[in-house]
């Protein structure tokens, strides 16, 4: 039955094996190189002699470590995917305490599954340099909110620093871990997707080779946080403070930049306050519209701790200064406090005075709509280029073309199954990942959706209060990152709810990274795989069972045996990532036989399209099709036709 | 260093998940970087694959922003016309619109029962607004080519994307896309003339 998940052992990930392997391992200082933000970070993690690098896989740093899971080997670095964010932030941590440098890196809300041990860190510090970085994701591309993660920063008292091009991001790879050594604190890497997902030239440094095994020096009095060690460890971070902060005021990276083309010479100084990708479009907007001022850019890619002199001077010498920064007004309210403090009178605008937005990712239209309005309410006109006429029809028809699960995916063919196993009437929880596509028409599922591993606790929750069944969905390394300890939980408290743990034998959202249930690891090395249907009755799971969910009618029975049981039940539908499959098989060299409409048996009842909508469906008139390019041969379709009118494409003679 | 008469060159590239835009704008890349021309590329990852809209910005010039101003497109490249219809705010009358004709229906279509919007309506709206367009079956010229999944190699440069083709694209597909490119720079040059 599960012949095809054999065929997912060489889980590689798809992309530019061929280009970038060797090529971001070559030593040729000042060579030049097109490359992703995220990869330039992964060339500034070698250059600078990581000996130990660890992730769990988030949109947008993902490629960070599908980059180290190619070349890591060879760079003589350790890489892996760890089951979650705390645990990779714990495993780099613990090394750079050692006495190596370390890196981890996760996705904005991925820090705050890492943010307890992250918190404490920042007390005992390390002993060789510790990056952390932060991929925040403005506008929410690809994430369950926007949270600001400078803030972190802020609360921990650890340094920060935040480029605004791939080239910065390699070179200031170099400067976090010289920070990170100088003061023994790890520093906190903040990027957006406007860094990591941009594409620029980056030019080689030179590479330094990751140190080997370390003795390891014991120090329990800094490294044990017990009451009595915390307490000391936190008057040392805060005495280490102001030296971070002298850093800042003279550091490379907090500099004033002026533009050449336009606003050199008007009578109105203007300052403006801006760090990472704020920067370019602050830099666009003033070397393309005239707005006659006098402007200077005060770019900061050192922001924690800030350098409040340097900001206060600033200010100072400027008629006006403006804080441009996607997110929350985080350099705005500190300037602000700051000028009070010190009784510098200059006036400081930015989202607190309603001239910069606070959600959403900016652009030079919107930075320059900002620095317009905020000039403006000085009592001084500001000509803006009026943009030409464009009026358009718009009564043409504008289907919406949402993400959806792709045709052949296994998670459409369950969800078939489980609203035919529950008509409909069930609540359900899903979880973070491609099934939280479930919730587009026509399955509809998905109720409640917070984070990562959130299915199974809200479940438990949900069990207790309402009358309807409740069915939770989540991936398989979702389950490995945070849905055991809430399963552990149900079985415990008696939590009564179904647990689907869809295991398409991949990380798939985030690009097809492996995790701990498969036999490879970071470094790309055969490894143990661990059983999730073994987990679950050793948790004491009394209903577990594992089926094949492109086979619809056992799945139904599975699914509605399952809701009858009294108590937690596991459900794992295990199949294949299409996509997956599709490529392997691909390499194979085999090739599966597409599905079609017969149209002599075809009622037009639209029930395919109605109940299961696969995207290679399409209709021309009321007639229907599949589109044989998009087809991924699942064979779903022909079980879910009642009239048996979709089914393989004959070949001639049969 | 040769641009257009402004200090930049901004190329949209609008689609569907799956369709290429990241691999084009790859091949650009690898153009401008052998030339010596300054190059920002924006791609947006995660979500976007999937079938969903794909948009990536390719900057080329005297700029460090990866944005541009809505108004400051040089050329739409629009894999799928309901695409190019849908990004009719960054068309403005200078823009270059390069149209593939070939509709990719989305769920909302294919499952939902919405409309889709007629081709020729859409091509002949962007026509209104803008002074150059080129509309081209992307589908036809593949097959022509010999490779359906090779539909979306950019028409616009020469040699140098030739050989930047030869850099991003697997050996196997090489020929194929190469074909097609001809197909689509000669499609668009002749009716230039």
């Amino acid at each position: 039955m599960f012949e095809e998940h054999s065929l997912i052992r060489n889980v590689c990930i798809p992309g530019q094996e061929r280009y970038f392997m060797h090529e971001l391992l070559e030593d040729r200082p000042g060579k030049k190189m097109l490359v992703l933000g995220n990869e330039a970070i992964a060339r500034g993690a070698v250059e600078a002699g990581v000996s130990v690098a660890a992730t769990y896989p988030g949109t947008p740093s993902s490629e960070i470590g599908n980059t180290l899971h190619r070349i890591a080997k060879e760079a003589g670095m350790y890489f892996e995917f760890s089951t979650n964010e705390k645990v990779a932030f714990e495993t780099a941590g613990a090394a750079a305490v050692a006495g190596v440098r370390a890196f981890s890196f996760m996705k904005h809300v991925g820090l705050n599954v890492a943010a307890d041990a992250f918190m404490t860190l920042a007390y005992t510090g390390v002993r060789a340099g510790y990056v952390v970085l932060t991929a925040d994701d403005p506008s929410c591309h690809s994430s369950q909110n926007e949270q600001d993660n400078r803030y972190y920063a802020k609360m921990s008292g650890v340094p920060m620093v935040e480029p605004s091009s791939p080239e910065e991001a390699r070179r200031m790879m170099h400067y976090a871990f010289e920070l990170s050594e100088r003061f023994e604190e790890p520093v906190l890497f903040r990027t957006t997707t406007r860094m990591n997902h941009v594409r620029g030239v980056m030019e080689f440094g030179k590479i330094t080779p990751p140190k080997g095994r370390v003795h390891f020096e014991k120090d329990p009095s800094r490294f044990v946080t017990v009451p009595a060690n915390a307490r000391k460890r936190h008057l040392a971070l805060l005495e280490i403070i102001p030296k971070m902060r002298d850093e800042s005021e003279v550091s490379p990276w907090n500099r004033v930049v002026v533009p050449e083309k336009k606003n050199t010479s008007g009578d109105l100084k203007l300052g403006i306050i801006t760090s990472g990708v704020s920067f370019n479009y602050v830099m666009e907007v003033l070397n393309n519209v005239e707005l006659d001022v006098t402007a200077r850019v005060l770019k900061l890619g050192m922001t924690a701790p800030l350098p409040e002199d340097m900001i206060s001077e600033f200010c100072r010498e400027n008629d006006l200064v403006l804080t441009v920064e996607e997110g929350e007004p985080y350099l705005e309210e500190a300037a602000k406090a700051l000028l009070k403090e010190r009784g510098v009178t200059t006036t400081v605008l930015g989202k607190r005075d309603g001239h910069f937005p606070i959600p959403f990712e900016y652009n030079p239209d919107i930075v320059l709509k900002g620095i317009a309005s905020a000039i403006g309410s000085m009592g001084r006109k500001v000509e803006l280029p009026v943009p030409e006429e464009n009026e358009w029809d718009t009564s043409l028809p504008e289907p919406p073309r949402p993400p959806v699960m792709c045709p052949g995916c296994p998670h459409r063919a369950a969800y078939f199954a489980v609203k035919k196993a529950t008509k409909g009437k069930a609540v359900f929880p899903t979880d973070i990942g491609c099934y939280t596509l479930g919730i587009m028409p026509p399955q509809l599922i998905g109720d409640i959706l917070i984070c990562m591993g959130s299915s199974a606790g809200s479940a438990g929750g949900l069990s207790r209060v309402v009358d309807e069944p409740v069915i939770a969905f989540m991936g398989d390394s979702t389950f490995f990152h945070t849905g055991i300890p809430p399963l552990v939980n149900a079985v415990h408290n008696g939590h009564n709810f179904v647990l689907n743990i869809m295991d398409n034998a991949t990380t798939a959202m985030t690009g097809h990274q492996p995790h701990p249930g498969l036999p490879i690891d970071g470094m790309g090395d055969p490894a143990p795989f661990i059983s999730i249907e073994k987990v679950c009755r050793g948790l004491g799971v009394q209903f577990v069972r594992t089926v094949n969910p492109l086979d619809l009618k056992e799945t139904q029975k599975v699914f509605e045996e399952a809701i009858a049981f009294d108590g937690p039940a596991v459900v794992i539908t295990k199949s294949p990532c299409a996509l997956l499959l599709d490529r392997n098989l691909r390499r194979a060299g085999r090739t599966r036989v597409k599905y079609t409409v017969y149209q002599d048996k075809c009622t037009k009842c639209d029930i395919c399209t109605s109940t299961f909508a696969c995207p290679a469906f399409y209709k021309i008139g009321d007639d229907h099709y599949i589109d044989p390019e998009l087809c991924l041969s699942c064979g779903v379709c022909e079980q879910v036709c009642p009239f048996g009118a979709m089914g393989p494409i004959k070949q001639e003679g049969e | 260093m040769v641009m257009l008469n402004r200090d930049t060159c901004t190329i949209q590239i609008v689609g569907v998940g799956g369709q290429g835009a990241l691999t084009v704008s790859r091949i650009i890349g690898a153009a401008a970087l052998k030339k010596n021309v300054p190059i920002i590329i924006s791609e947006i990852h995660g979500m976007a694959q999937r079938g969903g809209v794909v948009k990536t910005t390719i900057r080329l010039g005297d700029t460090i922003s990866p944005l541009p101003f809505k108004s400051d497109i040089t050329c739409l490249v629009g894999f799928e016309p309901l695409e190019v219809y849908r990004a009719r705010d960054e068309i403005s009358k200078d823009t270059v619109v390069v149209i593939s004709t070939d509709p990719i229906r989305p769920i909302s279509v294919s499952s939902w029962g919405k409309v889709y919007p007629e081709v020729d309506d859409i091509i002949e709206e962007v026509k209104k607004h803008t002074e150059c367009t080129f509309s081209l079956s992307a589908r036809e010229k593949a097959q022509e080519a010999g490779n359906e999944r090779v539909t979306n190699v950019l028409p616009f440069t020469c040699e140098e994307l030739r050989e930047a083709i030869g850099e991003s694209v697997p050996e196997k597909s090489l020929e194929a896309n190469l074909k097609a490119f001809d197909l689509g720079y000669g499609e668009v040059h002749d009716r230039k003339k």
